[in-house]
């Protein structure tokens, strides 16, 4: 039995020993390893053999000479280098500390990135092979020859598994001790199968269960919300307020377990058999179909692609290229689930540790660049020791010493600013960020903290080699030290390119900022102060008649509860992105001419209750003969081609409306998303709606008693009503634009972090000029040598640096405008004035960094200059 | 050997172990020897090179001897002390003796 690092030892002994006692010494150690192995036991023995091969080898590598010196073996010379650094390090600490203070901005920075993107870039998602799960999406135009689970299951040459989920609502339920509201999503029983999770699921959930008690499998949050505890199995809740019937808690599933189901920032407790396997409900609603049904996830055989499922399944196309309109037939829209949940963020997550990597760079340049600043300093040292005896790779040792002094409190310092970053970043962070787990320093995120270390330290060999190219010649004739031409190059190099790297992100924050605050001060076409209440009716609940007779109830009680002004519904996810709605609506159409738009049926008072804006013709009126409407100034636009709309008539379907009126175009998805063409059709002219129905009152105080007697009121006319995403108008928008919120702000953080540490090097190179020519300086003042040619002459290497650093970061910026465009909003990549103030930005900040230590040396006084010299 | 030339103190204990274990002086029988009599730890390195210089020296033989599968069919080195190498711990114990000669108030009897 050999000892697991065998090879290694092999090799080393083998090159520090004489060949003709290599194979006994092997020999012995092999033999004891394996008698220590079994009194001692595998690990101790493995130790012990290191040991053991390692004091042979430092003793025939560094034998002891007969005349007394001894050769240093590496461990002693490490205890010297550390002493030596030590002495160094204490001897200008402020020069230390400023160098490790860049280095941890960059490692903290890159850390926490890295942190925030590995869920959605590195780490797969927690299935069995997530990539052959697909999420897919139907809809039909026909209420025959629908599919059911089954069907689909049986098409094996395309699917291992398909299973069927629909996201829960909230349930109220007794645990015994208290009642508490979980939310739990039905799902079939092969669910957790086809997704790969390995969790013991028991008989009971496999077969139809008794009616009075559903098996329910919790996950770890909500075990821990219903019992405070994760040991659970075979509690039972009772359904609350009376209700027969209950859940008996059969598993858990592991804390890791992912809800495909869930909304970003809201995931389900629980979940129980769904046993209705119709995989598509269609109703007809008055002329058109409303659609629904849970979300339908599948495994893919392998080689089988989302593309070949959709041709495969779909019975009908799209009747024009992007319509939603249907002809007759299922429609089957398939796309990988990883895709789904990552695609959103991935091109923001990827952008901020790109970032992340940027000013890493820029800080890497940074620290050799006051290294090498340093090594000016102590060229004569260096030389000194050169010339007692030192060799090359002694001295050159000194200064990688020092470099891993550095590195060190970098990395420490870097990860725990880190931690820091990520506790911070956990308030701004919008919730799709985190649906994928929350950002924390892991093992990997430790690694790539010194992985970038050791980046640092590679930049940081350069000035190293300078040191040891130098040395020799520095003791000799004049103190030219670190300012040959090879020196003067790379400190060039990376001053320009630390100034393109931080051009590159001062641009990029001009234009996000320039964009985010277009898109903050734009006129959304509404009043911002009124509320909102999303109100979203089962759709089993029954015909649309009756929604609509429910609708009316509810708004007559709304009207009632005391400082309501106008109330309102918009049968749609007003600015509400949390909830999807498909519908499929008639074409709108305008002397039989198709005008793309969409139709938002709106009741009487939505105009009064939004304070929407009407920039021509009038209000629709009770004493209209016959129901008008009111269109946006885009669907104006796109149907008349200027000319008023005013006095046509629209139709869709069976109906026709006369236009009244035209209305400031109104953002009813996004503050992002560019206002659709949009009809306001009365929501009592018979047309179809769909469950979705947003409550928006105007109040003289909104307040949060406001959304709760709103919530109450809708509830007390349909009590299976969900409520949902109170707030106002204001907010939701502001919801609606999170993640920019938050990419605008990590953008601006990464410029400032970069323009500092630029500003730090472009300081550092001023002031290493001005060091190391104060002789000059001080003689070229007393000959008379004004201040402004002072400056010059100190300033022009680090100023024409920073300009062609300049010019190369905005050749970079210009290149990589595309892939920002998709970005920005209301502005180009070329900008003018985000472009011309990152110019102002750059060129306040370089002159400034340049500035400040240059005028020190216009300051010296040549007597006191020249005795220090 | 040379009065100018004596063997180093941990050489002279290496040569004495080898003479104790007669046929048995293999590498870690002697430092285990060693270690048992001196009632000090041995790093493996020291004994090792230590019998290779006194082996260059000619005070050491050694012979190859039972390759067996528990060392990986590698041999085991025994080793002998030589006429050079008796006589070289004489003379060294010889020098220790007439430098101990007079210093018994001091040192009192050793053993």
């Amino acid at each position: 039995v050999k000892p697991r690092a065998w090879p290694a030892i092999a090799f080393l002994l083998r090159r520090a020993m004489p060949p003709r006692h290599l194979a006994p010494t092997l020999g012995d150690l092999l033999e004891e390893y394996d008698q220590y192995r079994q009194r001692h036991g595998r690990w101790r023995a493995e130790w012990w053999c290191l040991r053991e091969a390692a004091s042979m080898w430092l003793a025939y590598r560094w034998p002891v000479r007969r005349d007394g010196l001894s050769s240093r073996s590496p461990i002693d010379t490490l205890g010297s280098d550390l002493r030596q650094t030590w002495r160094t390090i204490r001897a200008r600490p402020g020069a230390t500390l400023a160098t490790s203070l860049v280095l941890t901005i960059g490692i903290a920075l890159v850390s926490s990135m890295f942190a925030l993107a590995d869920p959605y870039i590195l780490r797969p998602l927690p299935y069995t092979r997530p990539n052959e799960l697909a999420v897919l999406s139907l809809s039909a135009r026909s209420t025959t020859g629908l599919p059911t689970l089954e069907d689909w299951n049986d098409h094996r040459e395309l699917f291992d598994g398909v299973a069927a989920g629909e996201r829960g609502a909230g349930v109220q339920v007794d645990t015994g001790d208290r009642e508490a509201a979980v939310r739990l999503s039905h799902v079939s029983r092969n669910f957790f199968d086809v997704l790969g999770v390995r969790v013991a699921l028991p008989a009971e959930w496999r077969t139809t269960a008794s009616t009075s008690e559903a098996p329910l499998v919790l996950t770890t949050a909500g075990s821990r919300a219903l019992f405070g505890t994760t040991q659970t199995i075979g509690r039972f809740v009772r359904n609350a307020g009376g209700q027969a019937g209950g859940f008996r808690v059969v598993t858990v599933l592991p804390e890791s377990f992912l809800d495909p189901l869930s909304r970003p920032g809201t995931t389900a407790d629980g979940f129980v058999p769904l046993d209705d396997t119709r995989l598509l409900r269609v109703q007809v609603v008055g002329a058109g179909f409303t659609s629904s049904g849970p979300s339908v996830i599948a495994r893919l055989k392998p080689g089988v692609t989302p593309v070949d499922v959709q041709n495969r399944l779909s019975t009908a196309t799209p009747s024009a290229a992007g319509s939603p309109f249907l002809s007759d037939g299922l429609i089957v829209r398939s796309v990988l689930l990883t895709s789904m949940l990552t695609d959103r963020v991935r091109p923001l997550a990827a952008g901020a540790f790109g970032a992340g990597v940027l000013v890493l760079l820029v800080c890497a340049a940074n620290v050799a660049n006051l290294l090498l600043a340093r090594g000016a300093s102590r060229t004569r040292e260096l030389a000194a020791r050169e010339a007692l005896g030192a060799s090359r790779w002694d001295v050159a040792r000194l200064v990688l010493a020092e470099l891993a002094a550095v590195t060190a409190l970098g990395v420490v310092g870097g990860l725990a600013m880190a931690r820091a970053v990520l506790a911070l970043v956990a308030f701004v962070i919008p919730a799709q960020y985190v649906s994928l787990g929350a950002p924390v320093i892991t093992v990997r995120v430790a690694g790539m903290a010194l992985g970038a270390g050791v980046v640092v330290m590679v930049t940081g060999l350069v000035p190293a080699w300078a040191a040891w190219r130098v040395a020799p010649r520095a003791l000799f004739g004049e103190m030219r030290g670190t300012d040959t031409r090879r020196a003067r190059v790379l400190r060039f190099v990376m001053t320009s390119t630390q100034t393109a790297v931080a051009v590159v992100l001062v641009v990029a924050a001009s234009l996000f900022g320039r964009s985010y605050a277009g898109m903050m001060l734009q006129d959304p076409g509404y009043d911002g102060e009124t509320f909102a209440v999303t109100a979203i009716y089962s759709g089993r609940g029954g015909a649309a008649s009756s929604l609509r007779d429910s609708i009316d109830d509810t708004l007559r009680r709304v009207h009632r509860i005391p400082g309501v002004s106008s109330a309102a519904v918009a049968a749609s996810p007003f600015v509400n992105a949390s909830v999807q709605m498909t519908s499929i609506r008639k074409p709108l159409t305008i002397n039989g001419r198709e005008i793309p738009g969409n139709s938002e049926p709106v009741s009487n008072e939505f105009f009064d209750a939004t304070g929407a804006r009407l920039t021509m013709g009038r209000w629709p009126a009770s004493s209209d003969v016959s129901p008008s409407v009111v269109v946006s100034e885009s669907f104006a636009r796109t149907c008349c081609n200027g000319a008023s709309p005013i006095g046509l008539v629209l139709s869709t379907g069976d109906r026709a409306f006369p236009i009244v009126g035209v209305v400031k175009d109104v953002y009813a998805r996004a503050l992002d998303e560019a206002p659709r063409p949009t009809v306001f059709v009365p929501i009592d002219a018979g047309g179809p709606i769909g469950g979705v129905i947003n409550y928006l009152v105007r109040a003289s105080t909104p307040s949060a008693d406001l959304a709760i007697a709103v919530e109450r009121e809708i509830r007390a006319v349909v009590p299976t009503a969900t409520v949902s995403d109170s707030a106002t108008l204001r907010s939701r928008l502001m919801q609606s634009v999170s993640d920019r919120s938050f990419s605008t702000l990590m953008v601006m953080f990464f410029a400032v972090a970069a323009m500092g540490v630029t500003a730090a090097g472009i300081v550092g190179v001023v002031a290493f000029v001005v060091a190391r020519r104060t002789r000059e300086v001080a003689i070229r003042i007393a000959i008379g040598a004004n201040a402004g040619s002072v400056r010059a002459l100190v300033t022009r290497e680090a100023l024409a640096a920073a300009a062609v650093g300049a010019v190369i970061g905005f050749g970079l910026s210009l290149a990589l405008s595309t892939t920002v465009r998709s970005l920005l909003v209301g502005i180009a990549p070329t900008d003018p004035i985000a472009l011309g103030s990152a110019v102002a930005v750059i060129v306040a900040i370089v002159g400034g960094a340049a500035w400040i230590p240059a005028r020190r040396a216009t300051r010296l006084s040549p007597t006191v200059a020249l005795r220090v010299e | 050997m040379p009065l100018d030339a004596p063997l180093g103190e941990f050489e002279v204990v290496v040569l004495m172990a080898t003479m104790h274990l007669e046929t048995g002086a293999f590498a870690p029988a002697i430092r285990e020897e060693i270690e048992q009599r001196s009632g000090r730890t041995l790093a493996r390195g020291a004994v090792y090179i230590t019998l290779d210089r006194l082996e260059d020296k000619g005070l050491l033989s050694s012979t190859l001897v039972d390759a067996s599968p528990a060392r990986g069919g590698r041999p085991k080195r025994r080793y002998k002390v030589t006429a050079a190498g008796v006589k070289a711990v004489k003379h060294t114990l010889l020098i220790f003796a007439r430098m101990h000669k007079g210093l018994e108030p001091v040192l009192g009897r050793l053993s």
